[in-house]
């Protein structure tokens, strides 16, 4: 299991019994003490959405979009792997977005099964943690990260990359540093949504996971709920201007309907802010 | 009484086993968090293509007969299980699923008190709408919480 270098024998032994007697249990209980639940209208008044809306934006981690994309057939990961360590930049803003990148490029080291870069991606979320300042909370993560490519388990490998992704978030919203937390992940989404644009090679299917539209807007909005002096940031316009580009692009792809044109954009658009994040952290 | 803190220690025991919790860097512990997860178990344990839980959630309180909307993107060939869960034991939640143009489409649901779950398997990549209706509650606003997995 995921977690057993993190809790003692002990502990494991509870833990251990403790599912096994859940996972009998459940089904029973959900069998008997459970109801099919059809009570709920068929169609929601959609004049009440706004005022229900919860604010919070999850974004799917790349997995979860890989996942879906690996279904579609066998995938070309290594050639998407960035092999380089980037430097580490002393903006914030900046380590943000590229820890971000740094996580959505451990899912797809993950992907390829590259222990080697796998490992090295496991150092890269020190080093980048350290410069945000929750390197204590990630280390153990980190830890499990190069110990479960060691081992080459990469199930494990894959949630331990969302729990860091998870505990990163978690920290930097204790130190009220929400916006930045916020850049992290757009950054992870940014990692995935360019891979996804590279492999999808005019398949529709493939082409169908780019139907984004509503969460680019999210993440648009929330940009501009930033602090001014963060928003005028050179690479934060950019990050904006790009979002807003890849919008109307984006709902083109409902059903793989995106033309090869736009799908090349979308491509370049986010490659292009990829390599000018990763350029200002070289520039320091 | 006695019943229900058992219930209620074993629950956030087992969940808090199950995410690797009591590390210096774990999660926030909230009852209804715990419980949802508790209820992902059978799904998570699968021996065959179990589904795997996000670390991210959502979480807020509600009042009887109100209902919270969650707006998440969801991917075409991949599946979903959406719980939720109430941190008051004697309260009454139900989870479903409705389209960008809200019509509930999720592939089945149920309910058990203060926990529910959703499963939907998605024919278009889309934004999607998970709406949390809190039914009965003797202590509100009561304490929500939703989590997800995939598979």
């Amino acid at each position: 299991m995921m977690t057993k270098d993190l809790l003692s024998p002990a502990l494991q032994s509870v833990r251990t019994l403790l599912l096994l007697g859940i996972a009998a249990a459940m089904p029973a209980a959900v069998l008997t003490g459970a109801w099919a639940d059809d009570d709920a209208p068929t169609q929601l008044d959609l004049s009440t959405v706004p005022g229900e809306l919860v604010d919070d934006v999850v974004l799917p981690v790349p997995h979860e979009i890989f996942h879906a994309l690996e279904k579609l057939g066998p995938q070309d990961w290594n050639s998407q792997i960035r092999p380089q360590s980037l430097e580490t930049p002393p903006s914030r803003t900046r380590a943000a977005l590229l820890f971000g990148l740094v996580l959505a490029n451990g899912f797809i080291a993950v992907e390829a099964e590259n222990r080697d870069e796998v490992r090295r991606i496991g150092r890269d979320v020190v080093r980048f943690s350290e410069a945000l300042g929750v390197k204590q909370a990630v280390m153990e993560h980190a830890q499990s990260i190069i110990d479960a490519a060691n081992d080459q388990e990469w199930q494990s490998v894959r949630r331990e990359l969302d729990r860091t992704r998870e505990t990163v978030l978690e920290t930097m919203e204790k130190l009220r540093d929400d916006d930045l937390a916020h850049l992290v992940s757009l950054g992870g989404w940014l990692g995935g949504a360019d891979i996804l644009a590279a492999l999808a090679g005019g398949s529709p299917a493939a082409v169908e996971l780019l139907h984004q539209p509503d969460l680019v807007e999210q993440l648009t909005r929330s940009c501009r709920k930033m602090p001014p002096a963060l928003r005028s940031e050179p690479v934060m316009r950019e990050v904006e201007r790009v979002l807003q580009e890849l919008q109307p692009l984006l709902r083109k792809a409902d059903g793989g309907g995106l033309p090869p044109a736009d799908l090349q954009r979308v491509q370049n658009l986010t490659s292009e802010l990829i390599r000018l994040i990763e350029e200002t952290a070289d520039n320091g | 009484m006695f019943t229900r803190l058992l219930s209620r220690s074993v629950a956030l025991l087992t969940a808090a086993c199950f995410l690797g919790l009591g590390t210096p860097c774990s999660a926030i512990v909230h009852d209804g968090r715990s419980y949802a997860i508790e209820a992902a178990i059978p799904e998570l344990d699968r021996k065959e293509n179990p589904f795997t839980l996000r670390h991210t959630w959502w979480h807020g309180e509600l009042d009887p007969g109100k209902s919270r909307v969650i707006r998440h993107q969801l991917f075409k060939g991949n599946e979903y299980w959406f719980w939720a869960g109430c941190s008051e034991p004697s309260a009454r939640i139900g989870i479903h699923i409705y389209d960008a143009e809200g019509k509930r489409v999720e592939a089945e649901s149920w309910k058990r008190d203060h926990v529910a779950g959703a499963r939907i398997v998605p024919s278009r990549t889309a934004a999607y709408l998970i709406r949390v209706t809190l039914h009965h509650s003797e202590d509100p606003p009561a304490e929500w919480a939703v989590v997800y997995g995939f598979r």
